[in-house]
């Protein structure tokens, strides 16, 4: 059914004004004609009659009328559509549409879905609800939901079609039908929205015609230092998928691309130098434009270098009982670890940038060391110490807190105190969200000198209120000290999972290598994640536009994309966590089968507004002619001279032959015609096959060779002319020479091929009908190929060149004299012996087609290397010749 | 020592661009003319034989023909035609109204009335007469390059006033080429100054096929040439039957003041043959 409609149809009520514009149009009479006239006396005597002036002639005035419906109509913007959702009721209408990231990548032609349902719905009520921000819709007119929808983005979230259905319920007045477009994921809840809708109402169900299936991209994780992500893949979905690791300024560090070959999920891996990976922001993947198709990265994922230096004397080749050995367990994934064993190797990881330092029971440190740390901590970087012996008997001033001599000891024989536990960690401190082990207890500690910073200063402590740890900042840097050993001895906390989740918060707070200052560690590292940059439905990152609240710091690492904290970037200070979609493979789900739903076209609509402006505009150039053809000023003459013109004028005449436009669009090796069918048969598929062999192995892409006639062709097309001689060749005619001395000068290279291994440019029969057909071409001086020439390197490294005979030289012009080369030393002429074509010659299954002579496979594969060299030398010049200079220009430029 | 100035000089080089063809056509015309004799039918001053007659007493001894005396025996004197000059003054309207081209003419009404009074100049030259232009300072005269002079003070053009003759020329014709559409009271005027110095002569008009039948219609504002002003007619074509008539009456009140100051008046219009009028007017030059 097709029925005209109107997307503005306010506008024909301007149809009304037409009787207007015929009277005002009447009345006001066509420009008079301004006449000279010398009895004008004569005429002034005249006794004055009524002045009515001359009417608007009747064509004039239907033309202007046509003119100003046409415009009318145009405006309304009247279109035809071929079929029609909605049925023929009133009764209001409920949209469903799902917004969620699987709808983003077409939410352009679901809108134009959405707009052709709702210009059905004119005049009706209509719901309009989305199913990934469930709202209570409200009944408002077809246009004003249409407003509101062209508005409508898609979410960063997952469809919530549970929470949706209670909220349509009971709506006044109730639907008559619902309509609900879904993106064709189950979602868990497909089957019983769908029956919960059918309830309310009758529902039809539609997707879009060619909607593709989704791509997602599952949780990123580190797996030796590659950055492994897995890719899901849904039913429909493309096949393959390319994965960009994008940085902060849109850059694309490195790609993976994937073929999924029927898998639903697989891993891509991508391997990043450790500098760009600081500089990554996201990963996505290429040509997606969904939330689902990219993965935000954090702080987490900047690369970190840990120094660690240890109090004690030497390994004891019992690494359980070793310092270091929980600290790097704990810190592996996150940090390159490095052991400073002297002043300068420390100075040297400090210049370099160091993350944070770790200092296991080193009490007093060497003067120099210290200065050296102390600057490197005031510019931003993270010192981290732990409590031991060393540290007890004596501390000096990069510590968070003042420090009692000795330590305390908890539940050893002499002591009436048992193992301490941890306190949970406050909810406002830097640790929130790490739960602690019950089980870890404390035996020995070092005490804090109380005073009034200590509460501040405490970002842990025991159950008895004594500190654990410890920090304070110092300049841009920050001071963290553990008051108990970093192995086992005096707690067993190392060996929890609380010690890893510690020192990998520490981690974060560091700043990146090589440059402290940017990130210091010191600053605030209290309170909560504030929104940043979210991300939109279609995977762009946009500064918040709704009201977002901020996410508490024990939350923030568990957070996933919800309403209540949509996927982006939140930061607190100089801290930044991403908030990501976690998809799973079940999300990618089709709708079930019982779901009936159909394909709906977007563009099924025929709008008629462009031809009618056209037409207007036509008429309008008509109305102006007729305007000057009635006002004089376009003499009657010259009307149909116009006319004529405008007829003739848009026949741009063709400047070249179509064969020709054919030959410049590609690079074509071009061979002459001898008459000799045989020969010419020969010569066509040598260099067929020749220009296979080159695209095959080489860059250069050939077409395929094209016979020329030097006398009426334009060879300027062809970079080489291969031009078999017979003996019975005659001279050629005076254009025919003038074309192709022209072409020579110019920089083509034409290949004469003698095809008499015999003929040494002497008294043979093909040398003289070589010597007809260059009388009077002014050909340089030729010589044998010389040692070094470009022609021996080109491509292969030849000595010789061999065709189907081998032993004739291949004479090229001497590049001694000045004159002969003004085109990058190419030789605009080759004269061989050796019958190449008949050597490269292979019929279509690829065999040869003549015999060699003497006759080896080598030597078929040498004259292909002499085709080839031939090739690359004409294409590329004396580029090869110039490359050996390399040694020498690099060395000049090492040695400045 | 009189020098001529670069610019007189090149305006000349200009007029001689133009010159060429106007007396060249003029000439073409002129020669369709078949001269006719122009005689005074007596004897006297002249180049051509009229009669001999015996010599008589009183007749100059130098007059006597020796040829024909020598057959007989009486001296014969021989008297040639006495061949008066007349003097033709030619006055061509150059005026702003003679620029004037409607579509049903070739040319604009003074490029006709140039050529007609060029033609009639050059007959008169060939019949030996003098020419002169009414108006300038020139005198009249004859000879070749008189009527590349008057051509050349022609291109110079004219106010379209008719000018009083210069001085008394009895006995002389003059040719007054114009449209006529001035007022008559005004051209009465000036024609009687002409016939006070006593010349006679000949009237032509020039009028333009469009000047007669007013072939326009619909909204038109009609322009003066050498008046600003403007007539706005609502409808041209109803003004047609009535300007026609008006038109005419102009031309009857013109033909009646040539008549009563002994002018003849004849008429051309531009869409006409040159010859034809041309002829006509050199047989009714040559009655005088």
């Amino acid at each position: 059914m097709s029925m005209l409609h109107f997307a503005t149809p306010a506008a024909l009520w301007a149809l009304l004004a037409l009787p207007v514009i015929w009277w005002l149009l009447r009345a006001t009479p066509p420009r008079p004609v301004e006449q000279a006239f010398p009895p004008l006396r004569i005429l002034q005597q005249l006794k004055r009659d009524e002045e009515t002036p001359d009417k608007t002639p009747w064509w004039l005035l239907l033309l202007r009328l046509t003119l100003a419906a046409l415009l009318i109509f145009a405006v309304a913007h009247p279109f035809t559509r071929s079929t029609e959702v909605l049925s023929q009721s009133n009764g209001p209408v409920l949209l469903v549409v799902d917004d969620g990231w699987a709808a983003a990548p077409d939410w352009i032609q679901r809108q134009e879905a959405l707009s052709g349902i709702l210009s059905e719905a004119e005049g009706r009520v209509v719901y309009f609800a989305t199913t990934a921000l469930p709202q209570k819709p409200e009944g408002k007119p077809a246009a004003d939901i249409a407003k509101f929808m062209r508005a409508t983005e898609p979410q960063a979230l997952a469809t919530d079609r549970v929470k949706l259905l209670p909220l349509l319920q009971g709506l006044n007045p109730a639907p008559a039908e619902i309509i609900w477009l879904s993106d064709d994921l189950d979602a868990g809840s497909g089957a019983a929205f769908s029956k919960g809708l059918n309830a309310l109402a009758p529902t039809q169900i539609f997707d879009l015609l060619q909607h593709q299936g989704p791509l997602a991209l599952g949780q990123p994780t580190l797996a030796n230092g590659d950055i492994v992500t897995p890719i899901l893949r849904g039913t429909n979905a493309p096949n393959t998928a390319t994965l960009q690791a994008i940085a902060g300024d849109g850059r694309v560090l490195a790609e993976s691309k994937i073929e999924f070959g029927g898998a639903v999920e697989k891993q891509a891996h991508l391997s990043l130098p450790a500098e760009l990976r600081n500089s990554l922001q996201s990963l996505a993947l290429k040509e997606q434009r969904s939330a689902a198709s990219v993965q935000l990265l954090d702080d987490g994922w900047r690369r970190k270098t840990a120094g660690l230096m240890s109090g004690e004397a030497a390994a004891t080749g019992q690494p359980l009982l070793e310092d270091s050995h929980y600290l790097v367990t704990a810190l592996a994934a996150q940090a390159e670890i490095i052991t400073p064993s002297n002043t300068q190797e420390l100075k040297d990881a400090l210049s370099a940038g160091l993350s944070m330092l770790i200092l296991s029971d080193i009490g007093q440190l060497p003067p120099e060391d210290h200065d050296a740390i102390a600057a490197w901590v005031k510019k931003g970087g993270l010192l981290i110490r732990f409590a031991g012996p060393n540290l007890a008997a004596g501390a000096d001033d990069l510590l968070p807190v003042k420090l009692r001599e000795g330590d305390r000891n908890l539940g050893s024989s002499l002591s009436w105190e048992t193992p301490q536990t941890i306190r949970p960690f406050p909810d406002q401190g830097p640790l929130a969200g790490i739960a602690v082990d019950p089980n870890a207890t404390i035996s020995r500690q070092l005490l804090a000198d109380p005073d009034a910073t200590l509460p501040e200063k405490t970002w842990a402590s025991l159950a008895d209120g004594t500190p654990l740890i410890t920090s304070s900042k110092l300049g841009n840097g920050r001071l963290v000290l553990f008051h108990i050993t970093a192995n086992a001895d005096w707690s067993n906390l190392p060996l929890t999972g609380t010690f890893a989740a510690i020192m990998q918060r520490l981690a974060d707070m560091a700043p990146a290598a090589g440059d402290p200052a940017a990130q210091g560690a010191g600053a605030g590292a209290v309170g909560d994640f504030a929104p940043q940059l979210t991300l939109t439905g279609t995977a762009d990152l946009i500064s918040p536009i709704r009201d977002i609240k901020p996410i508490a710091a024990k939350d923030i690492t568990s957070a996933k994309a919800s309403p209540l904290t949509p996927a982006g970037l939140y930061v607190r200070g100089n801290e930044t966590r991403a908030v990501n979609l976690h998809i799973v493979p079940l999300d990618l789900a089709p709708l079930a089968q019982d779901v009936a739903f159909a394909p709906l076209k977007p563009a099924d609509t025929k709008a008629y507004a462009p031809l009618l402006f056209l037409l207007a505009t036509l008429l309008f150039i008509a109305d102006g002619l007729a305007a000057l053809f009635m006002g004089g000023h376009l003499a009657r003459k010259a009307t149909p001279v116009l006319i004529a013109l405008a007829l003739l004028l848009p026949h741009p005449k063709p400047a070249f032959a179509a064969d020709e436009a054919q030959a410049a669009l590609m690079t074509h090796l071009a061979f002459v015609k001898t008459g000799d069918a045989d020969i010419d048969a020969a010569t066509e598929a040598g260099l067929k096959s020749l220009g296979q062999v080159v695209m095959d192995r080489s860059s250069a892409v050939l077409g395929d060779p094209i016979a020329v006639n030097v006398e009426s062709d334009e060879l300027v097309f062809y970079p080489l002319i291969y031009w078999p001689v017979v003996a019975e060749a005659e001279s050629l005619s005076p254009k025919a020479r003038n074309n192709v001395a022209q072409y020579m000068k110019n920089g083509g290279t034409v290949f004469f091929d003698l095809r008499d291994q015999t003929a040494q440019l002497g008294d043979d029969p093909s040398s003289q009908a070589l010597r007809r057909i260059l009388a009077n071409i002014d050909v340089p001086p030729l010589v044998p190929v010389p040692e070094g020439h470009a022609l021996t390197k080109s491509f292969y490294l030849l000595k010789d060149f061999p065709g189907r005979y081998e032993g004739a030289p291949l004479w090229v012009e001497s590049s001694d004299d000045p004159a002969a080369s003004g085109f990058d030393n190419v030789s605009g002429i080759i004269i061989g012996a050796n019958d190449y074509a008949a050597a490269w010659a292979t019929d279509d299954a690829g065999q040869p087609l003549y015999a060699m002579v003497p006759g080896s496979s080598r030597q078929r594969e040498m004259a292909m290397r002499v085709g080839i060299n031939v090739v690359m030398y004409v294409l590329t010049g004396n580029y090869k010749t110039d490359q050996v200079h390399i040694p020498q220009i690099l060395e000049r430029l090492g040695n400045p | 020592m009189p020098t001529v100035s670069p610019t007189s000089q090149t305006r000349a080089r200009q007029l001689g661009d133009v010159l060429p063809p106007l007396v060249v056509r003029a000439e073409r015309i002129a020669a369709t003319v078949l001269q006719g004799s122009h005689g005074l039918r007596r004897a006297g001053v002249g180049e051509n034989f009229w009669a001999y007659r015996p010599y008589g007493f009183g007749d100059s001894a130098q007059r006597i023909d020796w040829r024909k005396s020598a057959k007989t025996d009486e001296p014969f004197i021989k008297d040639n035609e006495w061949q008066t000059v007349n003097t033709l003054w030619l006055w061509v309207n150059l005026g702003p109204r003679m620029k004037f081209m409607s579509h049903l003419a070739s040319e604009p009404k003074q490029d006709q009335a140039q050529v007609l009074g060029l033609a009639l100049a050059a007959l008169s030259l060939r019949a030996h007469e003098r020419v002169g232009l009414l108006g300038s300072q020139a005198r009249a005269s004859f000879g070749r390059d008189v009527l590349s002079r008057i051509a050349f003070t022609m291109t110079q053009g004219n106010d379209g006033n008719l000018p009083a003759p210069s001085a008394l020329q009895r006995r002389s014709t003059a040719l007054i080429i114009s449209d006529f559409l001035e007022e008559p009271e005004a051209l009465r005027h000036r024609l009687r100054l002409i016939t006070e110095s006593g010349m006679r002569g000949h009237l032509l008009q020039v009028t333009d096929p469009a000047e007669e039948s007013l072939p326009y219609s619909g909204r038109t504002d009609f322009l003066g040439l050498d008046v600003q002003a403007r007539f706005k007619a609502g409808k041209a074509q109803n003004l047609r039957s009535e300007y026609v008539k008006a038109f005419e009456h102009q031309r009857a009140e013109v033909q009646t003041i040539a008549r009563k100051l002994g002018f003849s008046f004849q008429l051309h219009h531009t869409d006409q043959s040159l010859s034809a009028t041309v002829l006509k007017l050199y047989q009714r030059v040559g009655e005088k």
